[in-house]
């Protein structure tokens, strides 16, 4: 009895091994874009990915959403959007104008 | 064009090398030719909107930006005789700029991080069921397929205003961690020398923004209400 117990926790745990948990990948997914993974949590990673669809949604969000943040890129005039960018408020720039000629007053 | 073929023509590294060389190009576009600063007082008006949302995305305050740029003028007004005329003026303003930022994620890294548990804990219930943690994906948590929603509605003034949202709720200490590693581009070493964390810290923050910014662009943009016929897409486990 005790045998079989044992041999079905080994199987359970090499299982577990073989398919680990979303919350594990979701980290592999994300650390991926900060270090170089090793080779078995590469291949964990892609079998997981084969089986798993929102963990392969997951990776292609992350993806996306650090394209998106490094292709916004403030420019000034050839921007489509450029109309309702944020810009300066009326206050902070007098504040700011103030202050620099504050500077250039204090330095003369 | 839709989100899919987005996907499949943005490689990772092609994207990060295109949006670069845009930024450059366009930043000289601006000022050809003027190797020479022009006068401080027209600095405000000429680059101050720039300035400031080029500070904005990264810190995800608009009080804090404000001062930066302050900061930033002002420390080009003290140092412009050491404008060495090999850049343009406004490149030349956003290295000021970047060293300020850089100043102020060194200030952020030291603070205690107290929203960071409340995300840890949202966390963690991503993965439970009514009964237990599971730690699998399972029913309206788990992520969507933002492919199904057309490319051009990413373009609108709208999404972005989503995604700045988005970003303006990250606790302070995360969205440094990102600003620096996404939009920066830095090595997680540098970013762990700036924050003053370790290396596995750095990647469990980064994990926390991301898992934040995914979780609230897809319920603010990518929900089923926003994209309707769109499958929700059941976990396999």
């Amino acid at each position: 009895m005790s045998l079989r117990v044992n041999i079905r926790n080994s199987c359970r745990r090499w299982l577990a091994h073989l398919l680990p948990e979303c919350t594990y990948i979701t980290r592999l997914l994300s650390e991926r874009r900060d270090r170089r993974l090793t080779l078995r949590e590469r291949l964990v990673l892609a079998l997981h990915l084969r089986l798993c669809v929102p963990c392969s949604h997951f990776g292609e969000q992350i993806d996306f959403i650090a394209n998106i943040v490094r292709s916004d890129i403030p420019t000034s005039t050839q921007n489509s959007f450029s109309a309702s960018a944020p810009h300066l408020s009326a206050e902070a720039r007098a504040r700011i104008r103030q202050c620099l000629q504050n500077d250039s007053h204090a330095r003369e | 064009m839709r989100c899919g073929e987005f996907f499949l023509d943005f490689p990772l590294r092609r994207v990060a090398l295109t949006s670069e060389s845009v930024s450059h190009s366009q930043i000289d576009l601006f000022d050809v030719g003027s190797q020479e600063l022009s006068a401080p007082q027209s600095w405000l008006d000429k680059h101050g909107d720039y300035l400031y949302r080029y500070a904005l995305l990264r810190l995800a305050n608009t009080d804090v930006a404000e001062d930066v740029v302050q900061e930033t003028l002002l420390a080009a007004l003290q140092s412009r005789h050491r404008f060495a005329g090999k850049s343009s003026e406004r490149t030349w303003l956003i290295g000021i700029l970047k060293h300020k930022l850089l100043d102020h994620f060194r200030k952020v890294g030291r603070e205690i991080p107290a929203e960071e548990t409340r995300l840890a804990c949202e966390e963690e219930k991503l993965f439970q069921t009514e009964h237990e943690s599971s730690g699998h994906w399972h029913g309206p948590n788990a992520p969507a397929d933002w492919r199904q929603c057309p490319q051009s509605s990413l373009e609108t003034a709208e999404f972005r205003k989503v995604l700045h949202e988005c970003l303006t709720e990250l606790p302070p200490r995360l969205a440094s961690a990102f600003a620096l590693r996404e939009m920066e581009e830095r090595s997680s070493p540098e970013i762990c020398d700036i924050l003053g964390v370790t290396d596995k810290n750095l990647w469990v923050m980064l994990y926390r923004a991301r898992m934040h910014l995914r979780r609230c662009l897809e319920r603010r943009w990518f929900s089923p209400e926003v994209n309707i016929g769109q499958e929700v897409v059941k976990p396999v486990f």
